[in-house]
């Protein structure tokens, strides 16, 4: 905690050192991602409903996914470009540290620009409430935990991708494709797709369970309290998995030549 | 009592493919073999051999880095790999090509997080951070971000990072590279006075002069095999090496008739036309009185010196053995 004060408060320093850049910097990047759901929207406008799900519905799905993304790039900027970790060995110096290597990787650095998706997902979450008449202060607290679980979700998936670096010295391409590809997929509601993509979105790259699952069981599609609870029966599986392959991996570290 | 580091058979071997015409071949490579050599504490270790001879991946897994294929370590009690986290807090390291420092932040909160990370009690802080502050000449850029500073700036602020918990050893690979005489000599008397101090270090690096200067023992590792575990003094006996000795012929003189040529053959000896320098091997059986009598009576000396072998010589010997 002590660790994560210090450099919590050194990055916040060294990212305000150009107060104005730094606020450029979070409303840019929210208004990037935002931009991606514009255009989602402007689509979806045409149709009103998708499979059964109303705008306000996606834009909650969304929401949950894109907080949780959100949250996880605040904290987890260095866990997603592990990658240049390993390849320059830089990973060595986390290895003679008397803390956890994830949590290393993890606090490299805050990115504080990330609050701007956060922003900007929250803000589309609560639009999508009122919308679809479901906002109520009990409906905010579930949505509070469901962003908190999906960032935890997230986290799992990337410590996944991520150690395969540990055999591979790359994870570039199956990162692009599990971890953005499966982000995005996950924003629409899951019955639109092929069976074999419920499977991949359920079990293996398991982003529908943080908001499809949830939200079917809000918005009363299902009476299945499983469905609600679905990102907690994931993490219990995949967040002791990934931490465990990442120690495999740990082992592994080849390191590099100096 | 056994001694502080203990290596025992260490060996690591690395998987590498290589492209063949229709399928790609495994082949192991291995970097380190059968190692065996114990350290006491408080000792000045240089360890030294040509590139890719195995040294860097040793110091891996004695900082906990790599875990070897085989073998075992104790250092001060803990095997390197096996209790990580519990070892690495009496440990300092610096790997010369990598930084330890945060490149975006200013030095001093380098060190915030790192007292942070060891769990530095605050009055130990200060007056741990006080001396190296101070006696690594730290102030002029201690709230600079690190990315700027310069080579032989960043060195120290990276010494004074490895030193911030007060470690009983320290692992320094390379810490001298790139740097100018006058920041290496600093660095390098810092470093005696931290052994002096009671610290064991253990330093690796490609200058073996800095090894010269510093150490008392030396390790020597080539083909990823331990070749030589001694003091320095006794390596060059061993070696038995031959003083060289140099003349350099005048201006008016610097062809030589058969007369000089055969002195030349009898003592082995060389003639470089160029610098009019001649060079003959000295050794121990013969009397360097002798052969300078000769030398002076058939030849027009301008200069004359006689070179004790350096570690470099004994070395590049050793390696070619």
């Amino acid at each position: 905690m002590e660790t994560f004060k210090a450099l919590f408060i050194a990055s916040l320093k060294s990212q305000t050192e150009y107060r104005f850049n730094f606020i450029m910097d979070i409303i840019l990047s929210g208004l990037a991602i935002f931009s991606d759901f514009m255009i989602t929207l402007v689509i979806l406008s045409n149709f009103k409903d998708m499979a059964g799900w109303n705008l306000g519905e996606i834009a909650l799905i969304y929401s949950i996914i894109e907080g949780g993304w959100g949250i996880f790039r605040l904290f987890g900027e260095g866990l997603h470009r592990f990658q240049e970790l390993t390849l320059s060995g830089r990973f060595d110096v986390m290895l003679i540290r008397p803390v956890s290597t994830v949590k290393q990787v993890m606090l490299q650095k805050f990115q504080f620009r990330r609050l701007g998706v956060i922003g900007q997902a929250v803000g589309v979450g609560i639009i999508g409430a009122l919308y679809a008449d479901m906002a109520s202060p009990g409906f905010f607290v579930v949505y509070c935990i469901l962003i908190v679980l999906s960032a935890m979700l997230i986290f799992s998936v990337n410590l996944i991708l991520s150690a395969i670096a540990f055999w591979t010295i790359r994870n570039e391409d199956i990162l692009v494709l599990a971890s953005y590809s499966m982000r995005t997929a996950a924003y629409y509601p899951l019955n639109i797709y092929a069976d074999f993509v419920k499977i991949v979105l359920t079990f293996i790259v398991p982003m529908a369970t943080a908001a499809y699952y949830p939200m079917s069981y809000l918005s009363g599609k299902t009476d299945s309290i499983f469905a609600l609870i679905a990102p907690i029966l994931s993490l219990i599986v995949f967040m002791p998995l990934s931490f465990w392959l990442w120690k495999q991996g740990e082992k592994h570290y080849s390191s590099t030549g100096s | 009592m056994s001694d502080y580091i203990e290596v025992k058979k260490l060996c690591k071997t690395y998987t590498v493919y290589k492209r063949k015409k229709l399928r790609r071949e495994k082949r192991l490579i291995e970097a380190v073999k059968d190692v065996n050599f114990n350290v006491k504490r408080g000792e000045f270790l240089g360890y030294i051999g040509p590139n890719g001879a195995g040294k860097s991946t040793t110091i891996k897994m004695l900082t906990g880095i790599l875990t070897p294929t085989s073998g075992e370590a104790s250092v001060a009690g803990y095997c390197p790999w096996k209790h990580r986290k519990a070892y690495v807090r009496n440990l300092g390291a610096i790997f010369g090509q990598k930084t330890q420092l945060w490149w975006d932040l200013p030095v001093k909160d380098s060190y915030a997080v790192l007292k942070a990370m060891y769990k530095v009690p605050d009055g130990k802080f200060r007056n741990q951070l006080n001396y190296l502050v101070e006696r690594l000449e730290i102030t002029e850029f201690y709230s600079q971000p690190v990315r700027q500073l310069s080579l032989g700036q960043r060195m120290r602020a990276e010494l004074a990072a490895s030193l911030i918990h007060d470690p009983e050893i320290l692992f320094l690979d390379e810490p001298t590279i790139g740097l100018d005489v006058v920041s290496k000599h600093g660095v390098l008397k810092f470093l005696r006075e931290l052994n002096e101090n009671g610290k064991t270090i253990f330093l690796t690096t490609h200058d073996l002069n800095d090894i010269e200067t510093l150490c008392k023992e030396i390790l020597i590792i080539n083909h990823g095999k331990l070749i030589y575990k001694g003091t320095l003094s006794d390596l060059k006996k061993m070696a038995g090496l031959p003083r060289l000795l140099k003349i350099r012929l005048k201006e008016d003189s610097f062809r030589l008739n058969e007369e000089q040529k055969n002195i030349l053959d009898d003592y082995s000896g060389y003639y470089n036309e160029e610098n009019r320098e001649i060079t003959l091997k000295l050794f121990d059986s013969q009397n360097p009185a002798e052969l300078a009598k000769i030398l002076f009576q058939k030849f027009h000396i301008e200069d004359f010196k006689i070179q004790e072998p350096g570690i470099e010589e004994v070395v590049k010997d050793i390696y070619r053995n």
